[in-house]
């Protein structure tokens, strides 16, 4: 099988938790997965990110053994489990999964949901994972009842394990879902849009929640979600999956800064793509000169034309007329103006050509500018380009 | 990907072949229940045309049918009202008394309605005709409006009729155009069952001497033993079922409901009744006091008066009652075990191949108990002799004829086992029979006895069928009954058609709580985007 597109993270020696290889799957209608390659460090939290439709769903059931792939291998921890001829029933994965709505029981209560998985996992004496922190839980330590209480207690919900699904909230259910989910000991752990279901209030919680819980118990996770911001902000690696294969993967800073093409660079946060022209080593631009992240060693020859990334908060506006201490930017016209608070975000309408009609441009503090100001916009600090064919 | 390692224990090819075996036990259950259908086809084709047309284009038929359609539709009309009526005055006001009206409102149901047509035959022997059909189907039948239009009101979102108030319509605006609209499935699935009942109904006719296609057979079938007669009129009322069965699918297709989160819906506040809170309290109590005071206490009057006469038949009431819920409990169990491939294909595997299974199998309410015995006695006469009067045929009608109850009850709780239920399951280390014992089973437990509830309560009351095809020297309380109040001994009759009653109330029960716990049992929600 080809490892063309096999992502490079050869960074640890050791086998990583999952291996995906070339995997296809279609439910008769075009590709839904297409050559998808991923691997996911062992005690890594793994954030799959992607548009809806894009195929990670999918992808989430085909590792957990829900769906098999029409072609490709899922590897875990260097052992195949859906690999040509080779299927391992989703049962015998030593996979926890965690739903969209969580997905409990609605007949059994929390600590009965928790304890769901257990007898089984017990007798069948599957592998103990480090288990590091405060909750040091062993798999011969403790009876089986004390167990789940411990998972319980471990994503705060104790004193609610008598409760019914329909007794609890939202974010109860996701936490008694991913200690259900937990308590099985499995190698890895899949959340499909965890917290897609909630209020935005509960989300951060919930989301702090799950980071400390994966960390101290040490597990490796994977998480699918279709939010920017809830990948960046969780994860230690994102893996963009664009039209059914991994468009890149990296450290969330890393792919931020460096989007590997422009779609990726839009779908990560608020992207300016202005037209320049690229000079040794930097980008020319309407709004001033950035450097260049990496230049790499293919480097074009002065003068190509390119497509320059400039995040919003890279730019700074001022008042037309008033210095800047910079070259004169470029100026524009304020369309729409909202203030946050902490920071406030203008939208400018260029009045000299740049190749885009709307310059986003995220301020901190101070005052938002008027809607019909005359502003000037310079762009200043580092950045990825890429030369126009 | 790192070769060499050794796959993980329990690695194995796959078996799809728990699926086709599904499917293959599907289409089988199918197929056995439209067999009474194929068979009367035969049976038609066997007599042919010419003979059909002469027996069926008489003056005879013409009054057969005016007498069966206005009945049906004047019927259905009033069961509406009084079904929409007195679900929404109990549900949404704050009606004094209204926990014990909705019990009781409901009890009808439990009543044959050839028992409801003896009671009122039996105090006022002037009843009878067009007229008393009206007033005693009415009163016997409501329920079957009545149960799904309050379970619909109670569960639909009470914001929306807000919303339409605060849109500038009025109170009878908004009753009509928001919350007639909420309950109209409802209403239209209530009236499908009334309709089909009265189309099948043969003892209450009988007793009023009302004529209708399904009494007209029965006679020809009983007297002159008429089977050319008797398949041409039994083809004319099935014709009229499919006729019922598809203007309903039509007007449901139009009236089609967005889905609104339940768990967003608030329980309504009661709408206060004020000054006319005096004329609903008397109309409600008098609609029990006719439907259910009057066969229950003409019962207990027979059986007071008659006490003498009923001694005698002691030993042959726990005979009958003996047989009836041996069968009757027969065909709950073999209904809802064939119910069950066929909803759990439907639910699992939605296409239009299954679509169109599932929905072959409600063609058989189109067939009237009579219609379906008298197709079952003309195939074990001629190609299984052994079984005619046999108790395996009884059971087999029971079971074929109240299938779709089954299915109905059976669908909607599989339906709400969510497949990432099990997958999560299995996720935890759960077999694929472990899975289904520990999740599925105790998900749809609740709805396998609520349609084995409602088979048994059906198959107990049923008359119709049971006389065609009751075994030899065997009674059950429903022939027996009919055999007594056919002397006019109704002191004789009285005790068994109370067994009969006391015996169907429990199942109603159930089912009436059934009813009020369905929509709230899942807490899945809709099973989200998934590409």
């Amino acid at each position: 099988m080809s490892r063309a597109h096999g992502t490079d993270y050869g960074r640890s020696d050791r086998v990583p938790a999952l291996a995906v290889d070339g995997l296809y799957k279609t439910f008769g209608r075009g590709w839904v997965l297409e050559d998808l390659s991923l691997e996911v460090p062992v005690g890594s939290l793994t954030a799959i990110l992607g548009p809806s439709g894009s195929g990670k769903t999918t992808l989430l059931r085909v590792v957990a053994g829900f769906e098999r792939a029409d072609q490709g291998a899922v590897v875990l921890s260097g052992r195949p489990v859906d690999r040509r001829r080779l299927w391992v029933s989703p049962e015998d994965r030593g996979i926890g999964y965690v739903p969209q709505e969580g997905g409990l029981f609605p007949h059994l209560d929390a600590e009965d949901n928790v304890a769901f998985g257990l007898r089984r996992s017990r007798r069948r004496g599957r592998r103990h994972q480090g288990f590091g922190g405060h909750h040091h839980i062993h798999r011969h330590g403790g009876h089986g009842r004390s167990l789940v209480r411990q998972y319980i207690e471990m994503v705060g919900l104790a004193g609610f394990e008598h409760r019914y699904p329909h007794q609890l909230s939202g974010g109860q259910q996701q936490r008694v879902a991913l200690a259900r989910a937990l308590a099985v000991e499995p190698e890895l752990v899949l959340l499909d849009e965890p917290f897609s279901s909630l209020d935005v209030s509960l989300r951060a919680s919930v989301r702090d929640d799950l980071q400390r819980v994966l960390r101290e118990s040490g597990k490796t996770a994977v998480l699918v979600t279709h939010d920017q911001d809830e990948a960046l902000s969780i994860a230690d690696q994102v893996a963009i999956i664009q039209h059914g294969r991994i468009g890149q993967v990296g450290a969330p800073a890393e792919l931020y800064a460096k989007p590997a093409d422009p779609e990726i660079a839009r779908f990560l946060g608020a992207a300016n793509l202005v037209t320049g022209t690229l000079r040794g080593g930097g980008a020319v631009t309407a709004l001033g000169t950035l450097s260049l992240r990496s230049p790499g060693a293919d480097r074009p020859v002065d003068g190509t034309p390119a497509l320059v990334l400039i995040r919003p908060e890279q730019i700074e506006i001022s008042p037309i007329g008033r210095p800047t201490g910079a070259i004169a930017g470029l100026a524009g016209r304020v369309i729409h103006a909202e203030f946050y608070g902490h920071d406030c975000v203008t939208g400018v309408q260029p009045t000299e050509e740049c190749g885009v009609d709307l310059i986003t441009v995220r301020s901190q503090g101070g005052e938002a500018p008027r809607v019909g100001e005359e502003v000037t916009l310079v762009a200043t600090g580092s950045t990825v380009a890429w030369p126009k064919t | 990907m790192p070769p060499g390692l050794p796959p993980m224990a329990g690695a194995r090819r796959r078996h799809p072949g728990h699926r086709r075996g599904l499917v293959l036990v599907a289409v089988a259950v199918t197929v056995l229940v439209l067999a009474p259908l194929v068979f009367l086809i035969i049976r038609a084709i066997e007599v042919g045309w010419s003979e059909l047309s002469s027996l069926l284009f008489r003056h005879l038929t013409a009054v057969l049918l005016w007498n069966t359609i206005r009945l049906t539709v004047v019927v259905s009309a009033l069961c509406a009202v009084i079904g929409v009526g007195a679900a929404w005055c109990i549900e949404r006001t704050d009606l004094p008394a209204r926990r014990l009206l909705s019990a009781l409102v409901v009890l009808p149901v439990a009543i044959p309605d050839f028992v409801v047509s003896f009671g009122w035959v039996s105090v006022a022997p002037a009843i009878h005709g067009f007229l008393g059909a009206v007033l005693v189907m009415t009163l016997a039948v409501y329920p079957l409006v009545y149960l799904p239009v309050a379970a619909s009101l109670r569960n639909s979102d009470p914001a929306q009729e807000e919303v339409a108030r605060s849109l500038g319509a009025g109170r009878w605006e908004s009753f009509t155009r928001v919350t007639l609209r909420q309950v109209r499935p409802a209403l239209l699935g209530g009236c499908l069952l009334v309709a089909l009942a009265i189309l099948a109904e043969y003892g209450a006719f009988e007793i009023l001497r009302y004529q209708t296609f399904t009494t007209e057979i029965f006679t020809e079938f009983q007297q002159g033993f008429n089977a050319p007669a008797a398949s041409a009129l039994s083809l004319v009322l099935v014709l009229l079922g499919l006729a019922v069965l598809i203007s309903d699918g039509f007007a449901r297709d139009r009236g089609r409901l967005a889905r609104v989160d339940r768990h967003a819906a608030r329980a309504p506040r009661p709408r206060h009744l004020g000054g006319a809170v005096v004329p609903v309290s008397v109309g409600l109590w008098a609609l029990v006091g006719l439907a259910l005071g009057v066969p229950v206490g003409t019962l207990l009057y027979w059986m007071l008066r008659g006490s003498s006469t009923t001694l005698p038949a002691a030993a042959g009431l726990l005979g009958a009652t003996l047989h009836t819920a041996g069968y009757s409990a027969s065909a709950a169990v073999v209904s809802t075990a064939m119910a069950l491939p066929v909803a759990v294909l439907g639910a699992r595997r939605p296409g239009r191949a299954t679509a169109a299974l599932e929905r072959a199998n409600f063609l058989i309410q189109a067939l009237p108990g009579l219609v379906v015995a008298l197709a079952l006695v003309f195939f074990s006469v001629r190609y299984a002799d052994f079984l005619y009067q046999s108790p395996v045929l009884l059971v087999f009608c029971y079971s074929v004829l109240f299938f779709p109850l089954a299915l109905v009850c059976v669908r909607a709780s599989v339906a709400q086992v969510p497949r990432g239920l099990e997958d999560v399951a299995r996720s935890l280390g759960q077999g694929r029979l472990a899975v289904w014992w520990r999740v599925s089973l105790p998900l749809v437990a609740p709805g396998l006895a609520a349609g084995a509830c409602l088979v048994f309560l059906s198959a107990v009351t049923e008359l119709t069928a049971t006389l065609v095809l009751i075994p030899t020297n065997t009674e059950t309380l429903a022939t027996q009954f009919w055999a007594f109040t056919g002397n006019l001994s109704y002191g004789a009759a009285a005790p068994y058609a109370a067994v009969m009653v006391a015996i169907a109330v429990g199942p109603s029960y159930v089912l009436g709580r059934w009813f009020d716990r369905r929509p709230t049992a899942t807490v899945f929600g809709p099973v989200g985007s998934r590409p």
